[in-house]
């Protein structure tokens, strides 16, 4: 029970009272997953026209044909419609804004995504954007909606990569961490780097990887327990030091498989270490005080008092 | 009651909601409801995975266009890259594997993903198939062509036996 009562206290931030700086750090956070929806939204606007036969029905695509999605106008009128949505919603103009671009959003992930592949890169970036979205339905307080959007982030976050580690020893045991497994995965990555830009050479750690399976295996090792303790993140405590776990893993899978997630890491390095202690700091040292508590009034217009 | 402790108890309550209904989308739709995920990808360590390869065979004379083989070196035509058509790689893998029953409709779909160069070159979409020997001490890959696009014609390996 202490163990849970801990865990809300840190999810949430029970019983604190704000900092000027937690605000700031929060409107920060919100302004990069406000752009990295936006980023999503037209980079898979001007592509989903390229796409014309729906083979893997995801999400939302199970139950309605997405195929309507398939033209120049849907693809770029969705991208426009959600980040007019964000917008509205970062301004508080209507507290169903950042609603309606999630579901917009994944309108538009169905379709990019219906060519069979299952991406997850986005997912970090689309689960912000839903704990946002409910926060501001949920909650009157600014300061409950802040605590909350962040606590819920925080909490998907941990139990993905729990559930990533289960998968991989439920779906194979423990001998996933075999080290000649990674030499497959290197050359089914090899190949897509070969197809995507029609030239690929081992980088120098790949190299390594391919000559010496104990460090092959290390690496798998290495990277199903950081999985595997990726509920570390769910505690201020334990955050920054999963955090730095698991961007460390990030940057192995990119050197080791040529597969990157830079939103994860990004989303990683502001929720995993306490930017706002900084942004106090910054602001009580050189007295800017007044112009910042502007800036958020103006601009945050639920910030509570 | 205090304000912090009712903005607790609320919060967890909706955490838990959330939680539920994340967890029973997930157990609906094979553990994928974007933006969640139980993250299942390399799950499934030393199965044998198939990819895609596009070559460029405009050059390339027909008998020798068919020919299985087994390193990069050995490939026929020259390289092509999915950049040059801004198009992802995952997608032409994914398609070729997953399409089932190759009908017309499901040919213009993956002529369409090349519609800008089919007028230019005959392109040859090949299957990349990986796996480990017994001992797991190599990789084996091999590459077989599977489908050739011409500007006005698109035909199958006739050594496959293809589902249509």
């Amino acid at each position: 029970m202490k163990v849970i009562e801990q865990l809300k206290k840190d999810l949430f931030r029970l019983g604190e009272t704000e900092t000027a700086g937690q605000v700031l750090f929060f409107r920060l956070f919100e302004f990069f997953i406000a752009y990295f929806v936006i980023w999503f939204a037209w980079f898979w606007g001007v592509y989903i026209p390229n796409l014309g036969e729906v083979l893997l029905p995801l999400g939302i695509a199970n139950y309605v044909d997405i195929s309507f999605l398939f033209s120049d106008i849907m693809g770029i009128g969705n991208a426009i419609l959600i980040t007019l949505f964000v917008i509205a919603g970062y301004l508080r103009m209507n507290k169903f804004a950042y609603l309606i671009a999630m579901v917009l959003f994944h309108f538009h992930y169905a379709a990019r995504f219906s060519q069979g592949e299952i991406s997850h890169g986005s997912n970090m970036v689309g689960a912000a954007l839903f704990s946002l979205a409910i926060a501001q339905i949920a909650f009157s307080d600014s300061a409950e909606r802040r605590k909350f959007a962040v606590g819920v982030l925080i909490f998907f976050i941990g139990l993905g990569y729990v559930t990533a580690a289960f998968s991989k020893l439920i779906g194979t045991g423990p001998a996933w961490a075999d080290g000649s497994h990674l030499w497959l995965w290197i050359g089914e990555r090899s190949t897509d780097m070969l197809s995507q830009h029609g030239h690929f050479e081992l980088n120098l750690l790949q190299q390594y990887i391919v000559q010496y399976h104990w460090l092959a295996t290390i690496i798998l090792i290495f990277g199903l327990l950081v999985e595997l303790f990726g509920w570390l993140f769910w505690f201020r405590k334990t955050r920054p030091y999963a955090a730095t776990l698991l961007i460390s893993m990030h940057i192995g899978i990119l050197l080791s498989m040529n597969i990157n997630f830079p939103k994860y890491v990004y989303i990683m390095i502001i929720l995993g270490y306490s930017w706002h202690k900084f942004f106090d700091y910054l602001l009580e040292k050189y007295e800017q005080k007044q112009p910042v508590q502007f800036l958020l009034e103006r601009y945050s217009p639920e910030t509570s008092s | 009651m205090h304000k912090s402790s009712k903005f607790g108890k609320r919060a967890i309550k909706l955490l838990i909601t959330i939680f539920v209904s994340v967890a029973f989308l997930l157990s609906t739709h094979l553990g994928e409801f974007w933006p969640f995920s139980i993250y299942p990808m390399f799950s499934q360590a030393g199965k044998e995975w198939e990819r895609s390869l596009v070559r460029d065979v405009s050059d390339v004379p027909d008998q020798k266009i068919w020919e299985t083989v087994h390193s990069v070196g050995n490939l026929q035509g020259t390289s092509f890259a999915m950049n040059e058509v801004n198009i992802n790689q995952n997608d032409v893998a994914n398609f070729s594997q997953k399409a089932g029953r190759w009908n017309e409709r499901k040919i213009r779909g993956m002529r369409h993903l090349f519609r800008t160069e089919l007028n230019r070159r005959d392109l040859l979409l090949m299957k990349v198939t990986g796996s480990l020997t017994k001992e797991k001490d190599t990789v084996i890959i091999d590459y077989t062509p599977f489908m050739l696009m011409k500007s006005d014609t698109t035909i199958f390996n006739p050594e496959m036996e293809i589902s249509r």
